[in-house]
């Protein structure tokens, strides 16, 4: 019971204060990230299983982590509204060639992170080649080129 | 789009929340700061206690009871000083100094005493207790001195 009450409440921490974080925060993994993530496992190892290293112990966290995935998948199946809450929406940030800076810089998005996704997909080079950017779920940029006729 | 920019004042309220919580946890609300330490009873009593007013599950802690003897007991060369039973029952007492003589346990409470070195005289004396609480959420505590006066507090534990 205590393991599984442990497990619980810190995943669930977890899933609410990345949520809080934003979607950058997971998807522009740089090194000082990296490392927050590797000291975040760490410390979260401890308060989960507590002093007891047994195996079986160790079985119950999983279990528990697998299950609440598990049961969290299903009711964002279900209910669309958890989903949107949970997962969050696609957002366009850049619209016909032109930057939407509100949506931007209250997604913590630079021009720079746009035109990186642009060059890395589509290889393309400026803002104005570009039809839509969308910041997705993820927190990954895709880009729509605009047609090439234009 | 309107879900989401209500989903981004949201998140700017979490952050402000979360650096409060920092700010908290630095303070000591959530145990281990100016926040949490602090005393039962008045310094200048026969008995007060200083101790932490919010502790977390399995951590270790102090718990310093102070105790200023009667002269009879500093004649006796010991003072016995108990705690309530409940309260001794969820802790994990790792040590106490000075280690006393005899632990007693009762239905009600665990006395234990101490000896006092000659010169102690009408001293005030600090008995530590070294413990880890066991048991999360709010804990009553009792402890006094046999035949002497007694302190009440209340501490939260953390889980």
């Amino acid at each position: 019971m205590n393991t599984f009450l442990r497990v619980a409440v810190i995943y669930l921490i977890l899933m609410i204060l990345f949520r809080i974080m934003g979607k950058r925060s997971l998807a522009s993994i740089t090194t000082f990230d990296f490392v927050v993530l590797l000291i975040i496992s760490e410390t979260t190892q401890q308060a989960m299983i507590g002093n007891d290293f047994s195996v079986t112990n160790a079985l119950i966290a999983i279990l528990t982590l697998l299950v609440l995935d598990l049961g969290l998948s299903f009711l964002k199946a279900k209910s669309p509204l958890i989903d949107r809450w949970m997962d969050s929406v696609p957002v366009i940030i850049v619209e016909d060639g032109k930057t939407l800076d509100d949506r931007m810089g209250r997604a913590r998005v630079d021009r720079d992170d746009i035109l990186m996704a642009a060059r890395m997909s589509h290889g393309l080079e400026r803002i104005d080649q570009i039809k839509f950017a969308v910041l997705e779920r993820s927190g990954e940029i895709s880009i729509i080129p605009e047609d090439e006729e234009k | 789009m309107d879900y989401q920019y209500l989903a981004w004042r949201l998140q700017r309220v979490g952050w402000a929340l979360m650096a409060l919580l920092l700010l908290a946890a630095t303070l000591g609300a959530f145990g281990s700061g100016p926040l949490a330490q602090t005393n039962a009873g008045a310094e200048t009593s026969a008995l007060w206690v200083k101790y932490e007013r919010f502790g977390r599950l399995e951590v270790p802690q102090e718990l310093v009871l102070n105790v200023k003897p009667t002269p009879e007991q500093a004649r006796a060369g010991k003072v016995t000083v108990w705690v309530s039973r409940p309260y001794a029952d969820q802790l994990m007492v790792d040590t106490v100094v000075p280690t006393p003589d005899f632990l007693r346990g009762g239905p009600d409470r665990v006395e234990f005493d101490v000896q006092l070195t000659p010169d102690s005289g009408d001293k005030s004396i600090a008995v530590t207790l070294y413990v880890q609480h066991q048991n999360a959420g709010k804990q009553t505590a009792r402890a006094g001195v046999a035949g002497g006066p007694s302190v009440d507090w209340w501490e939260f534990i953390y889980p």
